[in-house]
């Protein structure tokens, strides 16, 4: 939610205050209501930085402040990295000192002006940035920083990330980038579910501006509501998040747009054979007002069987579109996003499955000279609908709406930093069952939820932090959460180039959902709230990373725990397809990351593993009767043990080269006892009665499907048709070797299913400038 | 770059050689089977399915089950024949017995082509000895009866002014819902051949008790073989147990004067 929060780090300048009194301050300010008792008040040097070619605002530029005779091979006084908008804060400056304020990013002119602040002033300067003609100096990188302050948990993803990653279209998307990262396990090809370090889908929240979008990844895994050519920056918090994010119990993928092309018209066209896109943008007031729109629509159901052989019945759209205006005071966006999936998870078992996202809401981020800190309002409204039944018949549907407003704001109390906010959220749950769903019956149901948070930042010296902070959520169900959380970061040399960091807290869900876990053909889930006096799902995290950079290389490694407590999961009932039972399970997942990568133009590399175990434990009784074993132990469908990932990025003479490698473990999967048709004798008699068609199962998720590796390259060439004509081109195949990858069979016909075979693409996209 | 990119082929193609089957069912078990016999009817029949078939017309096209009723007391075989029918698009396979013996030990043998066999073995039930007491009787006294010859088998009852027609094909625990006096007796493991019995007032099995009392009541009795009335209470979860059901039944009735 609030990443000018979060990503704010300034330099050395911070004023050393006695360790107990700032505990004190923690402990007071923490906990008691906010009060001008515990402000105090500096000069400060706002900084807005944009890109002069586009008027976009400039994630991770740097601004730095050096006294004004000081040699720049050394520290600055003080610094800050600017956030999604641009923004950064170097506060605590002293008054009327002249400094040299220098803004720095990779591939533009460092721009410089020297600084002078009055006391106790406020000022706001917004700096453009001219791109670097040739090639990029060295000394930027050099004195490049980065944000790395508390990262444990965290990938930030820039759109080079997810360029990088081979899709058959143009433009990369984040849906493929996200399949990449160790820990991050997904359903296969199709379904649109991703699990993030043992978390279900229900349990991982996205964000897109600060809006909650339910299941922004298409039905065919490859793409998301997060193309490359609209998204600004992305964070996927794995784990361990800290106390601005609430609500869910796994992990949290915070997306930020970029907005319209404040200085120019510009529009394109591109088609590929998996889909056809519309996109436009432009400025309604030039540097002041933009927009864009981007609509997309797959055409993999028809070209498909041309390409691969098979059948891909699969078919989704969406339509994007940001309005940005930017004041001298205030930055405002207005997002719309409608989403549109459906198909046939498993092909031949006639189950269309569909879902439809719907979000609509503003952001404004206010950082006036008069505010003492920025503050940020979010309004807005989510829908999500999913479907299921036969391509005549709709058999279920479940949907849940949101009205969210929230603010977010800082204040700094005794020398410390307090990040804090409010939200309300009222929530609207609709079900109707009409076949298999039969023990949870049609309801509509509203949730209001105040949610609270606050989150102190101490610099307990200059290499470490501590993140001290509390969540609570509040409904009228049942008394209120409580989640402490904490994050720690550790610099053992005071600078940003190593990194020790804790995080750590427990996360609490007022929902849950419920999917028929028997069948991999369905992805149907009833998204319902907890039933009153039912104990809340909530899950424990502790993460601990260590991160190192050297001049073009970059290592991170964590190890994870999370122990999640009240996961509604299936019964494994035998009669498919007529009635699904939940029972409560624990689950614990615990594993260990380790990311590698090399950048220096024109090369990128990467290699990370992952290892991961998750295990399910439940009453036997309340699971199955039939198991043996009193409490029953086993691994769910996002087990995987082991991932591997490779990511290589090469440009050369005009072309890009891109490939992805991913290797990973069998995941498990429940084997087939038999098929019956039971007759219920002496009542039924076989002569006349069918019987009750039954599959039985055997030891849930006892066995496990075969490896799954694919690798997917591309190489794309863009050219300039004239001043005003641009045409990129890529040509590229998913599953170059054309591996049999199951996703898994169709336990109606035994019939395997695999994933994507080989799929050879020629995409083009021409831009009008 | 080339050398990377080799590797990567390289390693990709090593692991293509991998394992790359899929096992989706089991081979534990061979057949479901459902044989709940009726020793008053001239036909029955039991429906054998291939466990591993899905419900497929394929599939299920030919059952590879040749399907044998041994009578262990006359030491005689019979091959049962299949009466084939389509439902809801697969087949279904009901294999004929004609003339059950009552008391007659039966053993269900199905074979598979490849040798697997399953044998299943059953007694049918004798028509169950009963007496009743005490000889006079009037609507408050309790009235015992007392069932014998039941070859270990239980037996499920109703009481009520009139015969339960449908007793066997509702089943007794609608009745055990409805009724105050109804109930199953379950042959004692330790002394399979005592009799069983119970005891009920009469006055609790009618409707307006003692007032227009009528001059007899009807006991509707099901009396299965050994273990096949606790094979098809209802339990899900038992899959091994509740696909596999061999045995027969009896109806009778006994009518108690007053």
């Amino acid at each position: 939610m609030r990443k000018f929060l979060s990503l704010y780090k300034s330099g050395s300048a911070t004023r050393l205050k006695p360790i107990l009194l700032q505990i004190i301050a923690v402990s007071i300010c923490l906990f008691a209501p906010i009060s001008e008792l515990c402000s105090q008040d500096n000069s400060v040097l706002r900084v807005i930085v944009i890109s002069e070619e586009d008027g976009s605002p400039l994630l991770g530029a740097n601004a730095l402040l050096y006294e004004i005779d000081q040699d720049l091979r050394t520290e600055p006084v003080s610094y800050c990295i600017t956030n999604e908008d641009g923004l950064c804060e170097i506060r605590d400056i002293i008054s009327n000192t002249e400094y040299s304020l220098k803004i720095t990013y990779v591939g533009f002119k460092t721009y410089s002006v020297p600084i002078l602040l009055e006391s106790d002033q406020t000022k706001v300067l917004r700096v453009g940035l001219k791109p670097e003609i040739g090639d990029v100096g060295e000394l930027t990188v050099e004195r490049q920083r980065y944000i790395t302050t508390g990262e444990v948990g965290i990938r930030r993803i820039s759109i080079e990330d997810v360029s990088r990653i081979p899709t058959p279209g143009v433009d990369g998307d984040l849906a493929s980038y996200l399949k990449t990262i160790p820990g991050v396990v997904s359903s296969g090809d199709r379904g649109g579910d991703l699990f993030i370090r043992g978390g279900t889908p229900v349990q991982n929240k996205s964000l897109v501006d600060n809006l909650p979008i339910i299941k922004p990844f298409h039905i065919s895994n490859l793409f998301s509501a997060f193309p490359e050519e609209i998204v600004q920056s992305a964070d996927l918090y794995a784990g361990g998040f800290g106390a601005e994010y609430s609500g869910v119990t796994s992990a949290i993928l915070d997306v930020r747009l970029r907005p319209g092309n404040m200085k120019e018209f510009k529009s394109s066209a591109a088609v590929s054979p998996y889909m056809g896109t519309l996109f436009m943008e432009g400025p309604l007031e030039k540097d002041k007002q933009s927009f864009f729109l981007l609509a997309r629509k797959s055409v993999i159901d028809k070209y498909g069987p041309t390409l691969t052989g098979e059948e891909i019945p699969l078919e989704f759209s969406d339509i994007i579109a940001r309005y940005f205006i930017r004041a001298d005071n205030i930055a405002c966006s207005i997002t719309g996003i409608r989403t549109s999936d459906s198909g046939e998870i498993v092909p031949f078992r006639n189950i269309n499955s569909s879902w439809k996202n719907t979000v609509l809401g503003a952001r404004c981020l206010g950082f006036d000279e008069g505010y003492n800190f920025p503050i940020e309002f979010t309004a807005g409204y989510t829908n999500y609908e999913n479907k299921e039944g036969s391509a005549e018949n709709t058999e279920r549907y479940s949907s849940i709406s949101k009205f969210h407003l929230s603010t977010d704001r800082v204040e700094k109390f005794f020398g410390l930093r307090f990040n804090y906010g409010f939200g309300f959220t009222i929530d609207t749950y609709k079900t109707t069952l009409s076949e298999r769903f039969t023990s949870v019956s049609s309801f509509e149901e509203n949730i209001p939820i105040l949610n609270m948070y606050t989150e102190a930042e101490w610099n307990a010296n200059s290499k470490l932090i501590i993140k001290p902070g509390f969540v609570t959520q509040i409904s009228t169900y049942d008394s209120p959460t409580i989640e402490p959380r904490i994050r720690v970061s550790y610099n053992p040399d005071g600078t940003d180039r190593r990194e020790i960091s804790l995080a750590g807290g427990n996360y609490v869900q007022i929902f849950s959902g419920i999917s028929d876990e028997r069948d991999v053909g369905t992805i149907f889930t009833i998204l319902k709230p907890v039933e009153v006096g039912d104990p809340y799902p909530s899950a424990i995290h502790a993460i601990i990373g260590y991160k190192e950079r050297w001049r073009y290389l970059k290592m991170n490694i964590e190890g994870y725990t999370k122990k999640h407590s009240n996961i509604a999961v299936s019964k494994w009932t035998p009669q498919a397809r007529t009635e699904i039972e939940t029972a409560l399970a624990d689950g614990f997942t615990y594993g260990f990351d380790i990311i590698l990568s090399y950048n220096k133009t024109p090369l990128f590399a990467s290699v990370s593993y992952g290892y991961s175990k998750v295990e399910y434990e439940a009453v036997s009784g309340d699971l199955g009767a039939w198991i043996q074993d009193s409490i029953f132990s086993y691994s769910p469908a996002q087990d995987q043990r082991h991932k591997l990932n490779t990511i290589l990025g090469l440009n050369f003479f005009g072309f890009k080269f891109n490939s992805s490698w991913e290797f990973g473990s069998g995941k498990p999967y429940t084997q087939i006892f038999g098929y019956d048709l039971n007759i219920d004798g002496p009542f039924e008699d076989p002569a006349v009665d069918p019987g009750t068609a039954r599959i039985l199962f055997n030891r849930p998720y006892g066995e496990r499907l075969p490896y799954y590796h694919r690798l997917d390259v591309s190489l794309g060439r863009s050219i300039d048709l004239s001043s005003t004509l641009t045409i990129d081109s890529e040509i590229g195949a998913i599953n170059v070797y054309n591996r049999r990858n199951i996703f898994n069979f169709a336990f109606s016909t035994l019939q395997r299913v695999d994933q994507t075979p080989l799929l050879p693409y020629l995409s083009f996209k021409l831009q009008v400038n | 770059m080339k050398k990377l990119l080799t590797l990567l082929l390289l390693s990709g193609f090593f692991i293509s050689s991998c394992d790359n089957t899929l096992e989706p069912l089991g081979d534990d078990e061979l057949y479901t089977i459902y044989g709940v016999l009726n020793v008053e009817k001239n036909t029955n029949f039991i429906r054998v399915r291939d466990i591993t078939a899905p419900f497929t017309l394929e599939a299920t096209e030919n059952i590879d089950a040749r399907v044998i009723l041994q009578n262990i007391n006359a030491n005689t075989s019979k091959d049962l024949t299949s009466l084939r029918s389509e439902y809801e698009g697969m087949y279904l396979h009901n294999f004929q017995v004609d003339n059950l013996l009552p008391d007659t030990e039966y053993r269900l043998r199905i074979e598979r082509s490849d040798g697997r066999s399953v044998e299943l073995e059953t007694k049918t039930p004798s028509k169950a000895t009963f007496t009743i007491s005490p000889d006079v009787r009037d609507c408050e006294t309790p009235v015992t009866v007392e069932f014998g010859n039941l070859n270990g088998g239980s037996i499920g009852y109703v009481i009520g002014p009139t015969v339960v027609e449908e007793l066997p094909f509702i089943g007794l625990n609608f009745f055990q819902a409805f009724y105050d006096r109804s109930g199953t007796l379950y042959a004692d493991e330790n002394n399979p051949d005592a009799p069983l019995s119970f005891t009920f007032t009469p006055s609790g099995a009618v409707r307006d008790g003692c007032n227009d009392f009528p001059e007899n009541l009807v006991v509707t009795i099901i009396h299965h073989s050994k273990g096949l009335r606790e094979a098809i209470l209802p339990e899900q979860f038992d899959i091994i147990e509740s696909s596999k059901r061999f045995g027969a039944f009896d109806i009778d009735t006994l009518e108690i004067t007053f």
